[in-house]
């Protein structure tokens, strides 16, 4: 149960890292997460279930994914903010269409059962202990990529284009390329965690990368602390928990269904009372006028 | 340096710019000048790239630069500030700065993973640039203070600084001294004649006649889209057509 739950905190936390980025960092709010989660999910299952190795799967999962990222954001991205916004929701919607449409391929609603787990190096990762382990090592090379990121110029770039990208533009910046690299980047990150995740769990079906599903994620990265990444994960640790919690009450669908959306709201509105900026707020990267770069503390 | 013509402008019906042309000579502070809504701001936009003009031609250092997108024509040296500062408030004042220059290295997204060392030095050379310019400014002591913080006055100082970061040939300044308090008012020009003296060429748009006038060596005259002057201060000063557009009644002189 519990390495079940860990396993699930990577994943999610991958996702929720990987869209802090466009949130967080570039101020893109996203309604569409789930739909390169999905697009990484259906191709590395697909491309496994053809006989192509697992890791090729997830890799190329990742890259169909930053494709999808790039669609969206070539499409909106001379669009001002909002628009962003509802591109993504439009094409989280198409995608789940596609996943529940084309039967050809996906076997639409009833889904793709039978998708093979990985091995390394010959040996297969059977138990969940071994595929925690797996788990975590995506979330902590993800970490790694999307820490370096932020704290390197690209980052302060980012940052400055969610500020103000009028003056970013102004500079120099060019607003419109750097915002769909991070949207790629955050995607790419979703569609590798769609890999893992379809492989962990052998089923994928269209129910998996819904609406819900983004607006879930979203909120992992509100709770923690938009522009923090370890709030990210922090916020993955504690809703995953309770979500799965909940599913273990036994309680019937209908009730659980609708009582898990009354507990997040809870926490959200208790959380955004006590402290607006999320569980950790936003870490400031801040270079020093001593040009040494030091961490200090979020919060208010 | 550069050469507007017959640059013109609508929205809906209105005419808010209309058949302008003028010219900045490298070098030299040029005002522009005008009541409000007359179009100097939106001269400014479609000079920048932010608007796309309807009909007009605008040459920047020999080039035809009508129609590109702002960070195109930024990045050929053609820098702007903003009427409503727009520093970046959640950064501090030297991020404001470091993040400006548009030759930073790490700012790719593969260098910027790839290749930490060349980061680092870069960086490393873009905040002592930096830091000098703070000190210029009178803003070193605020370095580390988020931009929000800091009074107006400052904002405004910090985004002139901060477009100076870009290494610009010629600036366009809207309203400089808007809102920044009377004994700073005299330190911005201070700050603008040694930029100046420093090779960069201006372009200023701004209400406080006395310092426009005090800086420019040659002076433009907008009301309603249209240019109605043009000459040295003292020139623009006496014409009677600008007298007339400030209302006409010797408000101009007043302010003088």
């Amino acid at each position: 149960m519990i390495y079940h739950l860990v396993t699930l905190i990577g994943i999610y936390g991958m996702l929720a890292v990987g869209l802090n980025l466009v949130v967080g960092y570039t101020g893109l709010f996203s309604l569409g997460h789930a739909a390169f989660f999905g697009l990484g999910a259906y191709t590395s299952a697909l491309l496994s279930l053809a006989g192509a190795p697992v890791f090729t799967g997830m890799l190329a999962g990742g890259i169909i994914g930053a494709l999808g990222g790039w669609l969206v954001g070539y499409s909106t991205v001379n669009l001002r903010g909002d628009y962003f916004c509802l591109g993504t929701l439009a094409f989280g919607e198409i995608t789940r269409a596609v996943f529940t449409n084309w039967i050809g391929l996906t076997r639409g609603p009833m889904g793709l059962p039978g998708i093979p787990r990985p091995s390394l190096f010959g040996v297969p990762i059977k138990s969940v202990e071994q595929y925690m382990v797996l788990a975590l090592i995506f979330l902590a090379l993800s970490l790694a990529f999307a820490e370096r990121l932020v704290k390197s110029p690209f980052g302060r770039m980012l940052r400055s284009i969610r500020e103000d990208d009028v003056a970013a533009a102004s500079l120099g910046k060019n607003v419109g390329r750097t915002k769909i690299v991070a949207v790629m980047a955050g995607s790419f990150m979703a569609g590798v965690a769609g890999g893992l995740y379809a492989h962990y769990i052998t089923y994928i079906d269209p129910m998996g990368f819904t609406l819900n599903q983004s607006i879930f994620i979203l909120v992992l990265v509100v709770f923690g602390g938009l522009g923090n990444n370890y709030g990210s994960i922090m916020g993955a640790v504690i809703l995953v928990v309770v979500r799965e919690g909940l599913r273990f009450l036994g309680l019937p669908s209908s009730v659980s269904a609708a009582l898990q959306q009354a507990i997040y709201s809870v926490l959200l509105i208790g959380l955004m009372l006590v402290r607006p900026r999320g569980l950790l707020g936003e870490v400031k990267y801040m270079t020093r006028g001593d040009s040494s770069r030091s961490l200090e503390g979020g919060g208010e | 340096m550069l050469k507007v013509t017959g640059l013109t402008k609508e929205f809906g019906g209105l005419r808010a710019v209309d058949d302008l042309s003028l010219e900045v000579k490298e070098g030299t502070i040029v005002g522009l000048i005008g009541p409000n809504g007359s179009g100097k701001s939106t001269v400014f936009n479609l000079i920048s790239g932010f608007y796309r003009c309807d009909a007009g031609r605008i040459e920047f250092s020999g080039k035809d630069i009508t129609g590109l997108p702002p960070h195109v024509i930024a990045r050929m040296g053609l820098v702007r500030t903003f009427q409503q500062t727009r520093v970046f408030p959640e950064m501090t004042v030297f991020e404001n700065l470091v993040v400006a220059p548009q030759d930073n290295v790490g700012e790719g997204f593969i260098d910027s993973l790839l290749f930490p060392r060349a980061v680092k030095e870069d960086q490393k050379k873009k905040g002592e640039e930096a830091l000098a310019l703070l000190r210029f400014a009178d803003l070193y002591e605020k370095r580390d203070e988020l931009a929000k913080n800091l009074p107006y006055g400052e904002q405004k100082r910090l985004e002139l600084m901060r477009a100076v970061m870009t290494r610009p040939k010629i600036m366009l300044l809207d309203e400089p001294t808007a809102g920044v308090a009377r004994p700073q008012v005299e330190k911005m020009r201070e700050y603008i004649l040694k930029l100046k003296d420093q090779g960069i060429t201006f372009l200023i748009i701004e209400h406080h006649m006395k310092f426009v006038m005090g800086l420019s060596e040659w002076v433009y005259v907008l009301d309603h889209g249209q240019l109605i002057a043009q000459g040295t201060p003292s020139e623009v000063q006496k014409n009677p057509k600008v007298i007339e557009a400030y209302l006409g009644t010797g408000r101009m002189a007043a302010a003088v």
